[in-house]
């Protein structure tokens, strides 16, 4: 049988085939490899965890003065007692709220990156028609969709995690003695709040995208919706502040208002505060973490021009429905055959 | 009717033509050549959308580049279908015919005879968006007719039209040139093309190739020898007396029992195969050759 | 016209769909030959969407469809990993290179990762994209996209292709080539090729036998051989010249013309072709005529195909 000759024309694949189903898998693994393979990915996961950067310098310079401040008791009573203060305030160090910030501040950049991974996911596909490739392989619609939503989902919830995880275990080495360890169960609500806001993004991108040809358009869009609701938010988070502005102008001092809480407010403004995207991510969060946040960057925190966390169960059932919501605008969108007439 | 006098255009440092002299007269002419050989840069040329960088190009003795003179002479049908999708297929004909300047009702009494011509007359009150290709294509070919011009352009109109729209189109075509149009026709069904004319343009990276009659361009191919297949219940015999003639270059037995003859000169084969049959009486059951057609010349010329 | 051949790749049983009101196909039964299938019709004939049933790309309202001798309807994925699609429109995948595209379209259908790649690179090989393969598919050229077409509906080895006017907008090397490959797939034995097109020719050199679809409705199956056949097996007779003289002597060795188009004249007799033709000759050299060209009259198959669906 075997010819001397190899015969190079076209010859059948007989090989092995894995059987047709799961086929989500194949898709989710294409567009996470994909996202792992783009540089721009990894510089904005590496600028997303800016906030740790400052953070941990701001420790480091807080201890550098400590153990100098150590030495420098005997001498200058007055200097002395204001450096005792701030290393006493390093050790009531409120860990939790670090991570809280952390995920506050990467917000930013948690956005490109989902742009960067999820724009073009479904909008571009639409624009070439690579439906037909996936549909005329054995791969169903609901492969399609829940292939693209993991492959979406899961650079994002990388680009989360990473920088945290990063800081959660330089503080296990380093900060133990400060108290670390206490919060290290709050890791797991962070990555948990994380992966419900990775989710939300996915899904309002996949909705949108689904409804575009170009993946930039999509883009551009949810940015738009992004930037919008945000808008929203710190526009109510200025009304926050403006009876404190009252208060503070009418003379109380700090501590008065660090002491007691002195304003009045509308109670709608507090939920309110929440709704938008970034603020749905960052109520999820402080709900799951159990903080209200407050000043970041080693600064004592403000609990009157703090927004208090949200109501946990209300966002998380918000963000589902909004997640499901886009999902079944995704799904609809999906078709093999356009309608002849 | 279109003349052309050393006709070369660039854009930027790509060259779209290269130095054409041709003179293309009335009756239908095929646009050939692969893609990116310079058919759209001559199309957009006569069509006056673009000037030659160098030498001139004459229609009807005019410059056509926005020259309206022209433009009333000259329909064109192109590759794309832009529509306004909202309006029906008479509509559109309509207005374009206001565009080229007609009446109201003189406008919608040309598109009703034009709709006629192009079988389109019970179909063109739908709205554009619900038409086939093959629809569209016979709207745009009614547009570019409704100011019965002298020359006709058609970019691609045989494309996505089926076996029955593309015999009714070029039905109407052929009708077309018989009222002494000049129609010039681009296309890449070689095969489709060669049943409408046997008149080709044939441009070959911005050069033209070939312009002329078919046949007295395939008879002027030496490269090439005239493939001739006979096909015979008696191959051997045959194949040794064809071997006798000096035209003969090469002779192949077919494993059908075919003979397959490369010949030169073919004038003087024919008449002495004719000689062998009736001298010898050989079994003939057919007489052919199988690159006498345009696909063959084309590849032949192109070097495909 | 024929009896459907007993070895069947597809079959289709009273298969109606509709979209919305309109039928796309009406209780449609069909027996899908072995080798390379031409699937011919007119526009909105319903020849796309008997693609798109085969595949599972939409629901019939009734009927059966059978690949292989699995169930469409209910065994849609094994079955497609067994076919292979060459949509007509163009499809790719964004910013995928043509390797990583083909590989991942295999593993889409269910390849091993190592294997998709290895298979890819064959595929890529030999649909004649060897060079371009690490190039994004968005930069190809028409005549390379129909090729990725090709070679992502190949990668996995599938034993049916289908392949929706795989010759759609190639230049005429572009197109000799396209039907060179398929010709190529379709000898081999263990692919069956379904091409659906409008350029008949196309469908000439590529299939042997072809289903013509009318409204939604099988009008016509059989080969291209039987198609196209004339009754009484009148002869074509191509003169150098037109010629009055040698048709009156023709005529008088008892030969009838059954029609002239200006140098070609079509003959008929009742009698074995190697006498005919030698009649023709002899007719041909009283009057001093000169013949090009002699055969066996068949009809072209757009001819046959005019016939048939009118």
């Amino acid at each position: 049988m075997s010819s001397p000759i190899a015969d190079l024309s076209y010859r059948t694949y007989d090989g092995p085939l894995n059987p047709p189903s799961a086929r989500w898998w194949v898709i989710a693994k294409m567009h996470t490899l994909k996202a792992f393979r783009n540089r721009f990915y990894w510089l904005f996961v590496g600028l997303s965890g800016w906030y740790y950067l400052v953070i941990l310098t701001v420790i480091f310079i807080m201890q550098m003065v400590s153990s100098n401040a150590t030495e420098m008791v005997g001498t200058s009573g007055e200097a002395a007692n204001e450096l005792v203060r701030q290393i006493q305030f390093i050790d009531r160090f409120l860990w939790k709220n670090q991570y809280l910030h952390g995920f506050s501040y990467g917000q930013l950049t948690y956005l490109i990156i989902a742009l960067l991974v999820g724009a073009g996911a479904v909008a571009n596909d639409n624009r070439s028609n690579a439906l037909l490739v996936y549909l005329s392989k054995p791969c169903t619609k609901l492969d399609y969709v829940v292939g693209k939503f993991f492959g979406v989902w899961i650079p994002i919830v990388t680009a989360m995690v990473v920088p945290s995880l990063f800081f959660f275990l330089y503080g296990m080495m380093s900060y133990r003695g400060q108290g670390f360890a206490l919060y290290a169960p709050a890791f797991l609500s962070l990555v948990l709040a994380m992966a419900m806001s990775a989710a939300l993004h996915t899904s309002i991108l996949l909705g949108i995208s689904s409804l575009m040809k170009q993946g930039r358009i999509a883009g551009i869009i949810y940015g738009a919706l992004y930037m919008i609701t945000n808008i929203f938010t710190v526009m109510i988070w200025a009304f926050w502040l403006q009876p404190l502005g009252q208060v503070r102008s009418n003379g109380a001092t700090t501590n008065a208002i660090l002491g007691a809480e002195v304003v009045d407010r509308n109670p709608l403004l507090q939920p309110a505060f929440y709704g938008s995207i970034d603020g749905l991510n960052i109520g999820l969060a402080k709900a799951l973490l159990n903080v209200d946040g407050g000043n970041g960057f080693g600064m004592p925190p403000d609990p009157a021009a703090t927004v208090p966390a949200p109501n946990g169960f209300m966002v998380f059932w918000l963000m589902a429905a909004i997640c499901a919501f886009w999902l079944f605008v995704f799904w609809r969108r999906v078709r093999a055959v356009e309608v002849v007439g | 009717m279109i003349e052309l006098d050393h006709v070369s255009r660039w854009f930027g440092l790509v060259i779209g033509l290269n130095d054409v002299s041709a003179h293309i007269g009335p009756g239908i002419t095929a646009l050939l050549g692969q893609n990116g050989a310079g058919k759209t840069t001559m199309i957009r040329m006569i069509t006056g959308q673009i000037r030659p960088t160098t030498g001139r190009i004459e229609i009807l003795g005019e410059e056509p580049f926005a020259n309206p003179n022209v433009f009333r002479q000259l329909g064109y049908c192109p590759e794309i279908d832009q529509f306004y999708e909202w309006m029906t297929g008479r509509e559109f004909v309509e207005h374009m015919g206001r565009l080229s300047g007609f009446g109201a009702s003189e406008a919608k009494e040309r598109s009703q005879r034009m709709l006629q011509i192009v079988g389109m007359a019970d179909r063109c009150d739908k709205k554009i968006a619900g038409y086939s290709k093959g629809m569209r294509q016979r709207i745009k070919l009614a547009q570019a007719m409704l100011h019965d011009p002298k020359i006709i352009l058609l970019d691609e109109p045989l494309n996505g039209l089926d076996p029955v729209g593309r015999h009714e189109f070029m039905q109407v075509v052929a009708g077309l040139a018989d009222r002494g149009k000049c129609i010039i026709i681009s296309s890449h069904i070689l095969s489709e093309v060669e049943q409408l004319t046997h008149n080709i343009f044939l441009l070959h990276r911005g050069r033209l190739l070939a312009t002329g009659n078919l046949t007295t361009i395939r008879n002027l191919i030496d490269k090439h020898p005239h493939r001739i297949r006979i096909e015979t219940p008696e191959p051997q015999r045959v194949a040794s007396l064809m071997l006798t003639l000096d035209n003969v270059l090469s002779l192949d037995l077919d494993r059908d029992g075919a003979v397959d003859l490369e010949v030169k000169n073919a004038d003087t084969f024919y008449p002495a195969v004719a000689n062998l049959v009736l001298e010898h009486d050989l079994k003939i059951h057919g007489l052919a050759s199988p690159d006498n057609n345009l696909e063959s010349v084309f590849q032949y010329l192109v070097g495909a | 016209m024929n009896a459907p051949p007993l070895e069947a790749v597809a079959s289709v049983v009273n298969l109606t769909v509709r979209y919305g009101r309109f039928t796309a196909l009406h209780d449609f039964s069909v027996q899908i030959p072995n080798g390379c299938v031409g699937l011919l019709g007119p526009n909105g004939a319903g020849k796309t969407t008997l693609l798109k049933t085969l595949l599972g790309f939409v629901k019939p309202s009734s009927g059966t469809a059978t690949i292989l001798g699995k169930s469409v309807l209910k065994e849609g994925a094994a079955v497609r990993q067994k076919v292979g699609l060459m949509p007509e429109q163009d499809c790719h995948l964004p910013g995928m290179s043509a390797i990583e595209f083909v590989a991942y379209a295999g593993e889409l259908a269910g390849m091993p990762q190592a294997q998709a790649l290895r298979r890819a690179h064959e595929v890529l090989e030999y649909s004649g994209l060897g060079e371009a393969r690490y190039r994004k598919v968005e930069t190809f050229s028409t005549g390379m996209k129909q090729r990725i077409k090709l070679a992502q509906a190949l990668v996995h080895g599938p034993k049916l292709l289908l392949l929706d006017e795989p010759t759609n907008g190639l230049d005429p090397r572009g197109r000799e080539e396209m039907l060179k490959l398929i010709r190529d797939i379709s000898l081999h034995k263990d692919v069956n090729v379904i091409v659906s097109s409008h350029i008949l020719r196309d469908i000439e050199k590529t299939c042997e036998s072809v289903l013509v679809v009318v409204k939604g409705q099988l009008k016509m199956q059989g080969s291209i051989k039987d198609l196209t056949r004339i009754q009484g097996h009148p002869i074509d007779v191509e003169l150098k010249d037109p010629s009055p003289s040698w048709q009156e002597a023709v005529s008088r060795r008892g030969i009838s013309i059954v029609h002239t188009e200006r140098n070609k004249v079509r003959v008929h007799q009742e009698a074995p072709t190697e006498v005919t033709t030698k009649l023709i000759f002899e007719a041909a050299r009283e009057s001093g005529a000169e013949i090009r060209g002699l055969n066996v009259a068949t009809k072209s198959l757009e001819e046959a195909f005019l016939e048939v669906i009118h």
